[in-house]
């Protein structure tokens, strides 16, 4: 296998809160937004982060694009780090680094045109000789993007855009500095559902010509399971399991993720499984529950007859088999 | 009889390009009891169509044509005050983005409450705030938070609220725009669950909007898929979802993962839906289809009836 | 595949702005009062210009109501009020634009690092701002004219000291919204300099709201310049509206019922300060990114 492209070690984000209520001891003072995090990314795969809101998919993202500090712990790029980056350095990782994000209405600056936008990172990062080569590389792009034809497309501004055309954008601007690694944050969510599976394709694509690899986050467990060769999914900063999509999908071990497949709706229901409807709500980030973070959820918790070691003692990730691991004391 | 009878309904909007003609000449109905899924992608008209029947749509719409037939009288007849009684009382919505809809300066209890004095004038303060707090038990809000603020909820509990007040004034019929779409895959599954709890336990008939139509196809017991402003099937959730006869159907069938199959690629529907200021003349589906007959460009294909519970609007189907 | 000829002609910022503007009842208004402002204050001197020394040489002229020969009568030096009133629509003018000019240059700047860089920084300059936001102008110009004489100049930097303040504090806000938007994000990971993201990302996004702004400003700072004027802290030689009204008014005119002496200068005043409110708030409207369309 080869060595990994991403590797992170033992992350953690902790935000603090500062009000009245934590000056008192009334609230907890920090939100503990990613909790010790550790996973490696391999070349040219697709790994998915799921999890539902609060579970800190987007903020790991936003760490390995050095867009926020982590509190403690690594995150390497072809083993070295790069939390400690500045300058000339930092520049040089964020052109091997792009992110696609997931509003295509937000995420392109209104008062800039398409040729503008996919300009910028060659512009930031001074890579090209002169404007009619500037002006290759663009085009090169929004066809890569599938955006026919590229010299008109490129004078338009985004509100003129449809969804889908204004991601495409958003994906030529990363192409654009040849990138090694994109982190793609819930980049199709907001699309109809007929124009998702065109973005994803490109995706794909790409990651075939380009030699790409993904960080996939989102919410949507069944996405994940057809885009990603591996799924890791996170419940209030940890995680909870991690593997093979098709593993993972097809027999969970973490109860967690268990409950989580079994509600994940479908167009022709299969009306022999139960769903396994979790009570309650996820517990917020400031307010993490003792031992397994999740026991107060757990269905296998109230099977088992609530057994202490859940509450006292935080699970290991640990290895189940062919490359599923899971954090539980019981699977 | 049916319950709700829509029949013909034409909806034109007024924008400064020109008029949208958002909605061109629908009809379905719905029966007692029923949760009637409304399935579409962003523009085909469900929202605009569903809120037509209690009349809540923008000041530049303009409904040209159709009848709306609630318990035997045409809706479309009534005048604006006729219309405030039946709001709320007879037909009420639960809107899109609802949990951001929330009063952020007034409790829970007393949003709840609000509907009840406005659309029930004589009632006594005890009463109204012992329905308030009786509903919040029932979408499983504990009646110690309803003194809360919104901000003080989480997303599903807001939504939660949401449809408590709707269910106030006790309707006969609940539109439902988009009730989960924001919220976590597990949240959607108790809201989608509470949804089907309160239609049996109250007797509601509920219209559900959606673009999901996994969502639809576990909660709805008929379906009715539009596209550009026009119905292209409709029928029972069974016959459309194991048999969809129309390509669109087919299509979009197809954009959602299914993890009950094989572990393939979803395909998406290459294209965009037309202009519905200038809608084409025949099949407004024919630019995306790939079927494509030769009169699919200039006949608009009219509904076949397929089994007993499908339609469909196809050229493909008459051959 | 990809075919975007469905879709709408793009349409330039500045003509889809101009159009609502105009379709605007209230912005309609002030356009064509602008217009108007705008030729008189130009063209007016050109064609009657206006000699301060040209004066009366018989009583008979002095403080004279409306004739053929002075179509707006005369003052108490026996000049030509018509011709008082071009000029001094220039004075107030220009006055009005300088001041403004200051204003906004020095409110967005700060309002632009304030709104960046939060923190100190943006603190320390917020509480710079609150101080000129409550820095008495009338003392301040008392104070600055014995120190070196009433002018011009004084009244300009004196109005864009004192009124750059309100800018700051909007542009500052706007900053403070612009700079969380995921498209800001994305620019700043692709590792563009601060200054960029500034210049090139925010500042153009503020750009349409500064410019409503300005507009007001521009009204504001204008009947700020007539006020001073009138209390006497004008320039004694540039002659505007309100310096006339002062004049006016020390040659006892509304005493002794001379009209057109006092209706011109004030009826300009609120003319033209109605001019820019009207256009400006119809701006706002248009360009406030909390009603934009899109």
């Amino acid at each position: 296998m080869n060595p990994p492209l991403v590797e992170i070690q033992n992350l953690k984000v902790h935000f603090p809160v500062r009000s009245w209520r934590t000056f008192f001891g009334i609230s907890p003072s920090v939100v503990r937004a990613v909790d010790g995090v550790t996973f490696s990314i391999y070349p040219q795969e697709i790994l998915a982060l799921v999890g539902e809101s609060g579970c800190g998919k987007t903020t790991i993202g936003k760490t390995v694009l050095h867009l926020i500090k982590p509190t403690s712990g690594s995150v390497c790029l072809h083993g070295k780090d790069m939390v400690h980056l500045q300058g000339k350095t930092l520049r040089d990782i964020r052109r091997k680094i792009q992110l696609i994000f997931q509003d295509p209405y937000e995420s392109l600056d209104p008062r800039q045109s398409v040729f503008d936008i996919v300009a910028e990172p060659l512009i930031i990062h001074k890579l090209f000789k002169s404007r009619e080569d500037l002006e290759i590389k663009v085009y090169a792009a929004l066809e890569a993007a599938g955006l026919y034809p590229p010299k008109e497309i490129s004078r338009r501004y985004p509100h003129l855009l449809s969804g889908g055309q204004r991601q495409r954008v958003a994906i030529a601007s990363t192409l654009v500095l040849e990138p090694e690694f994109i982190v793609a944050d819930e980049p199709v969510s907001m699309l109809d559902v007929s124009i998702r599976a065109e973005i994803i394709r490109l995706m794909l694509d790409l990651r075939d010509k380009k030699n790409l690899t993904y960080l996939f986050i989102t919410h949507d467990l069944s996405l994940a399971w057809i885009i990603a060769d591996r799924i890791i999914v996170l419940y209030l900063g940890k995680i909870m399991e991690m593997g093979s999509a098709s593993a993972l999908i097809g027999s969970p071990k973490h109860p967690y993720t268990q409950a989580l497949v079994s509600v994940i709706p479908s167009p022709q229901p299969v009306h022999e499984q139960k769903p396994i409807i979790l009570k309650g709500e996820t517990p917020s980030p400031a307010n993490i529950p003792t031992g397994c973070r999740f026991h107060p959820r757990c269905w296998n918790y109230q099977k088992l007859g609530l057994p202490d070691i859940c509450v006292n003692q935080e699970p290991d990730l640990r290895f189940i088999d062919q490359e599923q691991f899971a954090a539980c004391h019981f699977s | 009889m049916s319950f709700l009878d829509i029949k013909n309904l034409v909806i034109h909007f007024k924008s400064q390009m020109g008029n949208v003609h958002a909605v061109d000449g629908v009809s379905f109905g719905l029966h007692e009891g029923e949760i009637l899924g409304l399935a579409g992608e962003s523009g085909c008209g469900k929202t605009t169509s569903a809120l037509s029947i209690p009349r809540l749509l923008p000041d530049n719409a303009m409904i040209i044509n159709g009848n709306i037939f609630f318990n035997d009288e045409d809706l479309l007849l009534k005048t604006e005050n006729e219309m405030e009684h039946i709001r709320w009382r007879k037909i009420a919505v639960v809107f899109q983005g609802a949990m951001n809809a929330l009063n952020p300066v007034k409790t829970i209890e007393n949003q709840i409450i609000e509907p009840i004095f406005q659309h029930e004038p004589g009632i006594s303060h005890r009463e109204a705030k012992h329905r308030a707090l009786d509903l919040l038990i029932q979408v499983g809000i504990e009646p110690s938070r309803a003194r809360n603020y919104p901000h003080e909820f989480s997303g599903g509990m807001r939504q939660r609220a949401m449809i408590a007040m709707s269910l106030v004034c006790k309707p006969k019929l609940v539109i439902a725009d988009e009730p989960v779409t924001a919220l976590d895959v597990m949240i959607q599954a108790q809201i989608m669950n509470l949804l089907k709890e309160l239609v049996s336990k109250f007797n509601l008939s509920m219209i559900l909007i959606s673009h999901d139509l996994s969502i639809i196809a576990e909660t709805c017991s008929s379906v009715v898929i539009m596209y550009a402003g026009k119905i292209l099937e409709k029928g029972s959730v069974s016959s459309v979802f194991s048999h969809p006869a129309h390509p669109y159907t087919q299509a979009l069938i197809r954009a959602f993962p299914d993890i009950h199959k094989t572990r393939e690629f979803v395909e998406g529907i290459p294209g965009y839906p037309p202009n519905l200021i200038h809608p084409p003349e025949g099949c407004r589906f024919f630019e995306r289809c790939k079927v494509r007959l030769e009169n699919c460009q200039d006949e608009e294909p009219s509904m076949t009836i397929l089994e007993s519970n499908q339609q469909a609007a196809c050229h493909l189907l008459n051959k | 595949m990809n075919d975007t000829s469905s879709f709408p002609k793009q349409e330039s910022f500045m003509k889809s702005t101009w159009k609502l503007l105009w379709a605007d009842p209230k912005g309609r208004a002030g356009v064509i009062l602008l217009i108007f402002v705008l030729l008189f204050s130009f063209l007016g001197p050109v064609l009657f210009p206006f000699n301060p020394k040209d004066m009366a040489t018989t009583s008979k002229e002095i403080l004279q109501a409306p004739t053929a020969q002075h179509w707006w009568g005369t003052d108490e030096m026996g000049r030509d009020v018509f011709r008082a009133t071009l000029a001094g629509s220039q004075v107030s003018l220009v006055v009005g634009l300088m001041a403004t000019l200051i204003s906004i240059i020095i409110g967005s700047i700060v309002g632009l690092i304030a709104g960046y860089y939060q923190g100190f920084l943006g603190n320390v300059l917020m509480r710079i701002t609150d101080f000129f936001l409550v820095l008495p102008i009338l003392p301040l110009i008392i104070v600055l004219a014995v120190l070196f004489g009433q002018s011009f100049t004084i009244l300009i930097l004196v109005i864009g000291l004192t009124s750059w303040s309100g800018t700051a504090r909007i542009v500052r806000s706007q900053v403070i919204s612009l700079r969380e938007r995921q498209f800001i994000d994305r620019i700043r990971s692709l590792g563009a300099s601060d200054f960029r993201i500034i210049g090139v990302h925010i500042l153009p996004n503020v750009l349409p709201l500064i410019f409503a702004n300005t507009v007001l400003v521009i009204a504001g700072s204008i009947l700020a310049e007539a006020t001073l004027a009138f209390l006497g802290l004008g320039d004694p030689v540039h002659v505007s509206w309100g310096t006339m009204l002062h004049y006016a008014f020390i040659a006892g005119a509304a005493g002794r019922g001379a009209w057109w002496y006092l209706i011109p200068p004030g009826l300009g005043i609120v003319t033209i300060v109605l001019a820019f409110t009207l256009t400006g708030h119809s701006l706002d409207q248009i360009l406030n990114p909390r009603l934009r369309k899109y």
